[in-house]
């Protein structure tokens, strides 16, 4: 009797299983006029979405969100969050498409096929790399940095400090790029690698010299009594958020067509933003609550408007771009390119991960091609 | 029919010789074991017999160990630096743990009221996991080897002093009435009777002690570091190395078998009169 119950028992799980791993198929709203409509009207969608919750760059996602505008367009968003890029993208199984910064285009599309499809915005102005006021690179004063005499310090008083700062991202970038201005190197230094969050509260509570932070907690009143040594625009790192998309998603009609969708939506929202940055800012308040972060209007307001969005044109310009030093990719890789050799150079990558980067099929520039011919 | 001596030697050498056929077939099939592990991972990423993105074949995790032993890249440092790194702060850790967490167990199992005054906020702090501590760590405590210790202590510091509490708790009663009937007070049945009846499940507690260390160090590394395999494995996640995270998983858990391996051997050496008997 024991087995018989048992086996049920097996069977009835096994089903559930089954049942739970079946995909939902997209509904059909049937239109009563009987009048031919394209394709994507009246059809409801649905899309995974990834990035980093309380992110400049997953924004746009949470005030279109709020405001119904996916629901208005049929398409159902799940938002995944995660800590930084490279995390994202070791879970891109889990999701369709993508906002992410250098680090996780960069692992992205050398090790797990991810396609770069198109440019969120600026990634430039929330990165910085703050010093305490007592340390001989705050003492040692500007002027001596050949990429910008506005960064703080020098060589002799840069060796030996002890940074806090996260690996393989656009934060470990601006710190290269900083140190390579002194004609130092990453091992001059002392790098204490954590993730964005607790490099942030290790250096309040007292550890380390120097500090990367990224996003709203650089604008902190916490972080007054430090020297801003160097950031994004001062070390001209010159580089962008962007799209990347699950390779086996972008190849389905039906999840490439909710792409094409949520896209749509994300250029809406981010118009809005820029046209609307008071009423912004009260939105981003809500959104650096939701991933845990109190801010004021004032934070708010400087972290809505310090990265601006790329508008659709913006991206089919930049994607079409030809790269400045001649090669067979356009300006936004050549950007990203210029990072990943940062990166080989100093171990993190190795020799031959640049070909990886730009092997066939890690671009797919047609959803903002049609976007935009849809849009003239 | 009786025995002589050199039956009794011919009886012996036959015993031993059987033994030791029993041992090295038990050794042989534990290698068997392991090279059937290693040929179905390697047939399953070779025929991509399951949607195991990035899974690099033992090959590959063997080349690039090997590399490692040389080469700082990605992380910085070598496999024997990381090696080194990781050695120390999961021994701090496991060590303290180990250093205060049995004789707590040992005194709240045998004095109820330690037992009473500990054993609240002991049970609070229980289920907390080591990972949940970090952001308390490092305000009051940093992010140097003293924290990343705490984070191996805390995680360690549990099955210590359950195990410990729980052996001493089942020393047998009729051992205890022997110890008093011949004048014994109660600290000294504690240390020559209670002690002793425990070490058995010390010694399990303090196993898997062990194997919480090891399993704990990533989570400590997260916390900062400039070396050790946890940050070695972070590195390789942070820039795509799937290679470099699964050598790393393999010399943890090479290292942790290892030391399991040395806590058995001196586990046969103190409790010699446990085994023998």
């Amino acid at each position: 009797m024991k087995k018989i119950i048992s086996l049920i028992l097996v069977v009835v799980m096994a089903f559930s299983l089954v049942s739970c791993g079946t995909p939902k198929t997209p509904t059909t709203t049937p239109n009563p006029t009987g009048a031919t409509e394209s394709p994507s009207a009246n059809k409801e969608y649905s899309l995974k979405v990834a990035g980093i919750d309380g992110s400049i760059t997953l924004f746009p996602v949470y005030v279109a969100q709020e405001k119904g505008w996916f629901e208005e367009a049929g398409l159902n968003i799940e938002r995944l969050g995660f800590t930084n890029g490279p995390v994202t993208m070791e879970a891109i199984d889990s999701w369709e498409f993508s906002v992410t910064g250098v680090g996780g285009v960069l692992s992205g599309l050398i090790s797990y096929d991810g396609v770069l499809v198109g440019t969120v915005g600026h990634d430039d102005g929330t990165q910085y790399l703050f010093v305490r006021e007592d340390t001989p690179v705050a003492k040692a004063g500007k002027g001596k940095n050949s990429i910008n005499p506005e960064i703080v310090g020098d060589a002799q008083s840069w060796k030996g400090m002890t940074v806090n700062s996260t690996y393989g991202t656009v934060l470990h970038y601006l710190l290269l790029k900083t140190l390579s201005g002194f004609g130092l190197t990453i091992d001059d230094v002392v790098v204490n690698w954590m993730d964005m969050p607790t490099a942030n509260a290790s250096f309040l509570a007292g550890e380390g010299d120097a500090t990367c932070v990224s996003g709203e907690v650089s604008f902190k009143e916490d972080k007054k009594d430090f020297v801003v040594a160097s950031n994004g625009p001062m070390a001209d790192l010159g580089l962008q958020t962007n799209f990347v998309a699950n390779p086996k998603a972008i190849k389905d009609p039906e999840t490439r067509e909710a792409m094409k969708v949520f896209l749509k939506v994300f250029f809406k929202a981010t118009d809005w933003i820029t046209a609307n940055p008071e009423e912004a800012v009260k939105y981003m308040m809500d959104w650096c609550e939701y991933a845990g972060n109190t801010v004021t209007e004032d934070v708010a307001r400087l972290y809505v408007s310090v990265d601006p969005y790329y508008t659709l044109e913006d991206n089919y310009n930049a994607l079409h771009e030809a790269a400045h030093d001649g090669g067979d990719y356009n300006r936004i890789q050549e950007q990203i390119l210029g990072v990943l050799k940062f990166f080989i150079d100093t171990g993190s990558y190795k020799a031959g991960d640049d070909e990886l980067f730009l092997k066939e099929g890690n671009l797919d520039t047609s959803l903002i091609d049609e976007l935009y011919e849809e849009s003239k | 029919m009786s025995l002589n001596e050199k039956d009794l030697k011919k009886g012996l050498a036959e015993f031993k010789e059987n033994k030791r056929k029993e041992t090295l077939k038990y050794v042989f099939l534990s290698f068997i074991g392991i090279a059937i592990f290693l040929i179905v991972w390697k047939l399953i990423v070779d025929f991509k017999l399951l949607n195991v993105r990035n899974l690099p074949a033992p090959d590959s995790v063997l080349s690039t160990l090997i590399t490692k032993v040389s080469s700082k890249n990605p992380d910085g440092n070598t496999l024997g630096a990381n090696i080194l790194a990781s050695l120390q702060v999961s021994m701090s850790g496991f060590l303290l743990a180990v250093v205060i967490g049995i004789p707590l167990g040992l005194f709240m199992g045998w004095f109820t009221p330690i037992d009473k005054f500990v054993s609240p906020v002991f049970e609070l702090l229980r289920p907390v996991p080591p990972i949940a501590w970090i952001p308390v760590v490092v305000v009051f405590v940093g992010i140097d080897l003293k924290a990343k210790a705490t984070i191996i202590f805390l995680s360690v510091f549990v099955p210590c002093v359950i195990n410990s509490y729980a052996g001493i708790k089942l020393t047998k009663r009729t051992l205890i009435n022997v110890a008093k009937t011949f004048g014994a007070g109660n600290f000294e049945t504690f240390i020559k009777v209670g002690i002793p009846s425990a070490m058995p499940m010390v010694f399990t507690g303090v196993r898997n002690a062990l194997g919480g260390a090891w399993s704990t160090l990533v989570a400590a590394e997260m916390l900062a570091a400039k070396a050790g395999l946890g940050y070695m494995l972070q590195v390789g996640r942070n820039v795509g190395r799937a290679d470099v995270v699964v050598a790393g998983m393999a010399t943890i858990g090479v290292l942790g078998a290892l030391m399991a391996l040395i806590l058995n051997l001196i586990e046969k050496r103190i409790l010699k009169w446990k085994l023998d008997s």
